[in-house]
């Protein structure tokens, strides 16, 4: 049986740490957020184009913010708008317009119209080119890309 | 900046803090300087600890004033302007050494780098290596205490460190962490308006602990300002052999209590003048 | 101060501490964090013209940029190209573009919108041929106050300079050059070279297009007040319009936001646009003002719009936001009685003595030729609408001083006495006149009922000390 003094004591010892465990313990974990800040991912609406300037079997590429370039293709009337970003290793994809293909020059990788991988170390992965939705609006052609803030 | 305060999770606590203990500590190690001065604390075997702490003081100023230029806000910006010119203002070696630190000819992007490499570079560790010194001195030398004509003999006072003295550290930290938090936010750092170097704003203030500075500039020419001020703090450092001198030509009266008296009393005029003015 | 009591005071001061980071992170929580979206880059095209206009006209490129469109990616081209071969079409570097932006290129993203605009009276504006304010303007006054007057609230017919040969004439790049009685005009009723009609700029600026300065009352104030129709100065002396006043000066008035919901969104104040177009908890928003209004207000006599009933409920939906049903009510019988009284008291009685005239063959067909002309124009199209307006929005000069005093002096003292002048020696007119003033609202005229009068020295003597006759 321990004494009631020492007891207490040590009570006290325990209430004491958990106290000051619990006050620096919630300042840390701010601290760690201040430090990690979390990103959201907010969706945006943009323009495009209008309907009129991407009719059927047409192409346009229009830039989105940051850098990042959006390839748009009318294949038999259905919009679709992929990523020029390789899912392989981050490099530049362009459009050949004689073979119907994106080409990435950095490992010989393939995509179809429709952005799937068929050739090259992305086909191999099973990776298809990022791609975003669309909606039509009266004559214009809106992107939802996503952006992280 | 605008994206620590605004932006990123809790950095206006995180800078609330940041800049109300640097008020603090200000004021601590001023407040410590007088009480150290009054007592006579500085004298033999303590010269040396009281030059390192006049210097730590010098070094607290210094991170004070690089800290608020790197806000770059209107206030800020001008503050360092001034700060500038006064360097160009010493004799011989000024220019060179204002160009050094503003990294150019004027306040501009290259001085936020230079003031950021100052911040959290070079006058931490002259502080650390400062500090270290005054702490050795201390363990060294003791703590002077009042000794009073009359009292009995010392007493060996010491105390365990653990867990007493580290109770009690603890203790005042809580009640730090605790104030600085209260006053991160009831007073949150608020963001000036962004530099412009082309309009300076109608009232330009430093930080409150460069007021008598700004005052004194505005009482007396740049460079008798400029020299006057480097000879205060030249005698700030070396006062303990300045005091020595002092008793040695008059060794009845302790001079230094009155030089101090007035010193103090000049700098509170100066900062109350500001202040109100 | 012993180990223990230490432990217990630094275990106190963390709990404190703690509540004040519980404090730190509800404040956090109510942070609003407003990430600015980086503009959406622009099209090939657009980037073209962005680059050289904004050193030849930066003040319009600046104003784009600031838009919700250029955070959007709309940019010079998406609403200035035209089609090749457009009549208002021509070749400017490289590519077909327009000056004037129709609501036709507008509506290629907006077209609910537009469909609204094109069913309001705001969309009929420039069809005023035929009124006798276009009498007035282009006869009575002439056309270069037509154009800047009239054409900039009701819109211009847009034309073209024509060369000798009867073609429109061109100037550098096969540019059409305008004719400048008709551009430049940002009337809201403006007939568009594509056939379009109105003019989206009138309400909303061109380039900038912030939402927030077409809801202020100022923007409706451009047309929407003088003499004839003082809707700015009647809601400017109403609570309404006081409030909004307050509202904006205490920072209290939001004017932001897509749906801008009243009720939901603000609560300050109503703008015009909060009663006649904007969203309700229950209602869309509407660019045809006249889905709410349940009276006209414009001719000679007031009548109920088609399908009243309806619209009304619509108004009232909006007045819900903060009146109750009661109250409601209770301003609708009040402004339902001033409009009656108008068109029973003088606007129904004037009109038949005006006909009466025409009848008799006193009066030629010619509009304003003659002064009872001016004055009964005057009496329905100036003072007799004040009125009437001034009960709908509740601005109480403008329903009494400015409205119904104004019209009982000029029909008692300039109408009827120049009816009697034109009706000599006409029985049948005169007949009609003394049949109106026979009626009892205007038998004060043969002299006011003597306990009235007792009444009226009674109070000036009480009142004032002041003895009258």
């Amino acid at each position: 049986m321990i004494p009631r003094q020492a007891r207490r004591s040590l009570l006290r010892w325990v209430a004491l740490g958990f106290a000051l465990l619990a006050s620096y313990g919630t300042g840390a974990a701010y601290a760690v957020r201040f430090l990690f800040p979390t990103r959201r991912r907010r969706e945006r609406r943009v323009f495009a184009c209008f309907t009129s300037s991407l009719p059927p079997g047409a192409s346009l590429k229009r830039r989105a913010p940051g850098g990042r370039e959006v390839l748009l293709t009318n294949a038999a009337g259905e919009i679709r708008a992929l990523s020029n970003i390789c899912p392989h290793l981050g490099c530049t994809v362009h459009w050949e317009e004689h073979e119907s293909r994106f080409f990435c020059p950095c490992h010989q990788g393939v995509f179809a119209p429709d952005g799937i991988a068929i050739s090259g170390p992305p086909a191999k992965a099973g990776q298809r080119l990022e791609r975003f939705p669309v909606s039509v609006e009266g004559e214009a052609v809106f992107l939802h890309l996503t952006e992280e803030v | 900046m605008k994206a620590i305060t605004e932006e990123v999770a809790f950095g206006w606590w995180i800078r609330g803090i940041h800049r109300w203990s640097s008020h603090l500590m200000v004021a601590a190690v001023i407040l410590h300087a007088i009480r150290v001065f009054f007592t006579g604390a500085y004298r033999a075997p303590r010269e040396l600890t009281w030059a390192s702490g006049a210097l730590v003081l010098l070094v607290v100023l210094g991170f004070g004033f690089t800290g608020y230029s790197l806000l770059y806000e209107q206030l800020s910006y001008w503050g360092a302007t001034v700060a500038g010119n006064l360097t160009e203002a010493v004799p011989l070696v000024g220019p060179t050494l204002a160009r050094l630190l503003r990294g150019g000819g004027g306040i501009s992007e290259n001085t936020v780098t230079r003031f950021f490499v100052l911040h959290i570079g070079i006058l931490p560790t002259a502080l650390f290596l400062l500090l270290g010194l005054h702490l050795l001195l201390v363990r060294l030398h003791g703590v002077s205490e009042f000794v009073f004509r009359d009292e009995a003999e010392k007493r060996e006072r010491t105390f365990p460190f653990f867990p007493d003295h580290l109770l009690t550290e603890v203790g005042i930290g809580v009640a730090l962490t605790f104030l600085l938090t209260c006053l991160a936010c009831i007073f949150p750092p608020g963001l000036g308006e962004r530099a412009d170097p082309v309009h300076a704003p109608a009232h330009i203030k430093p930080e409150w602990y460069f007021y008598f500075t700004f005052r004194w500039l505005k009482w007396t020419g740049l460079s008798f300002a400029v020299l006057s001020l480097g000879l205060a703090a030249f005698l700030l450092v070396a006062w303990p052999w300045v005091d020595r001198l002092l008793s040695r030509l008059s060794p009845k009266r302790d001079l230094s209590i009155g030089i101090g008296l007035v010193a103090v009393l000049a700098l509170l005029g100066l900062t109350l003048r500001e202040a109100l003015g | 101060m012993t180990l223990e009591a230490k432990k217990i005071v630094v275990a106190l001061l963390s709990v404190l501490f703690l509540l004040s980071l519980l404090v730190v992170a509800w404040i956090e929580g109510g942070k609003q964090r407003l990430v600015p979206q980086p503009p959406m880059e622009l099209t090939v095209e657009s980037e073209g013209c962005y680059e050289c206009h904004k050193e030849k006209t930066p003040g319009i490129a600046a104003q784009w940029a600031d838009s919700r469109h250029a955070r959007l990616g709309v940019g010079c081209y998406e609403c200035h190209q035209a089609k090749e071969g457009e009549v208002d079409g021509w070749k400017h570097e490289g590519r077909w573009i327009a000056t004037v932006v129709t609501p036709g290129d507008c509506g290629r993203c907006h077209a609910a919108i537009q469909a609204e605009f094109e069913k309001s009276h705001h969309a009929k504006g420039g069809q005023i041929l035929g009124s006798l304010d276009n009498v007035l303007g282009e006869i009575v006054e002439g056309p270069a106050a037509t154009n800047l007057g009239c054409r900039q609230c009701h819109g211009s017919k847009i034309e073209f300079a024509k060369d000798p040969s009867g073609q429109i004439a061109r100037g550098n790049e096969g540019k059409p050059l305008f004719d400048t009685a008709t551009w430049p005009n940002s009337g809201i009723g403006r007939i568009n070279p594509d056939g379009t009609l109105g003019s989206c700029g009138a309400c909303h600026s061109r380039h900038r297009f912030a939402v927030a300065m077409s809801r202020r009352p100022e923007s409706c104030g451009k047309c929407h007040m003088g003499p004839d129709h003082p809707q700015a100065e009647i809601y400017e002396e109403s609570k309404h319009g006081i409030a909004f006043a307050v509202a904006v000066d205490q920072g209290l008035m939001s004017l932001e936001g897509e749906e801008w919901i009243v009720g939901r969104d603000y609560n300050a104040a109503p703008t015009c646009a909060t009663c006649h177009m904007s969203a309700t908890r229950t209602q869309p928003s509407t660019h045809d003002p006249g889905e709410r209004i349940s009276w006209t207000l414009r001719p000679e006599v007031s009548k109920h719009t088609e399908d009243w009933e309806r619209k009304r409920e619509r108004m009232r939906d909006v007045c819900s936001a903060c009146h109750t049903p009661d109250w409601i009510d209770a301003h609708y019988r009040q402004y339902d009685a001033v409009v009656e009284l108008y068109n029973e008291k003088f606007a129904k009685p004037g009109g038949r003595i005006m006909a009466a005239l025409r009848e008799a063959g006193v009066l030629t067909p010619t509009p304003f030729d003659e002064e009872i002309e001016w004055t009964w124009y005057f009496l329905w199209h100036h003072e007799g609408r004040r009125m009437r307006m001034g009960a709908s929005m509740m601005g109480p000069d403008y329903t009494q001083w400015h409205g119904a005093f104004e019209v009982g002096h000029r029909f008692y003292e300039e109408f009827i006495p120049q009816a009697r002048g034109l009706g000599e020696g006409k029985p049948q007119a005169l007949a009609v006149l003394e049949e109106v003033m026979g009626s009892p609202e205007h038998a004060w005229k043969k002299g006011l009922d003597p306990k009235v009068r007792e009444q009226l020295s009674d109070f000036y003597r009480k009142k004032y000390g002041q003895e009258v006759r």
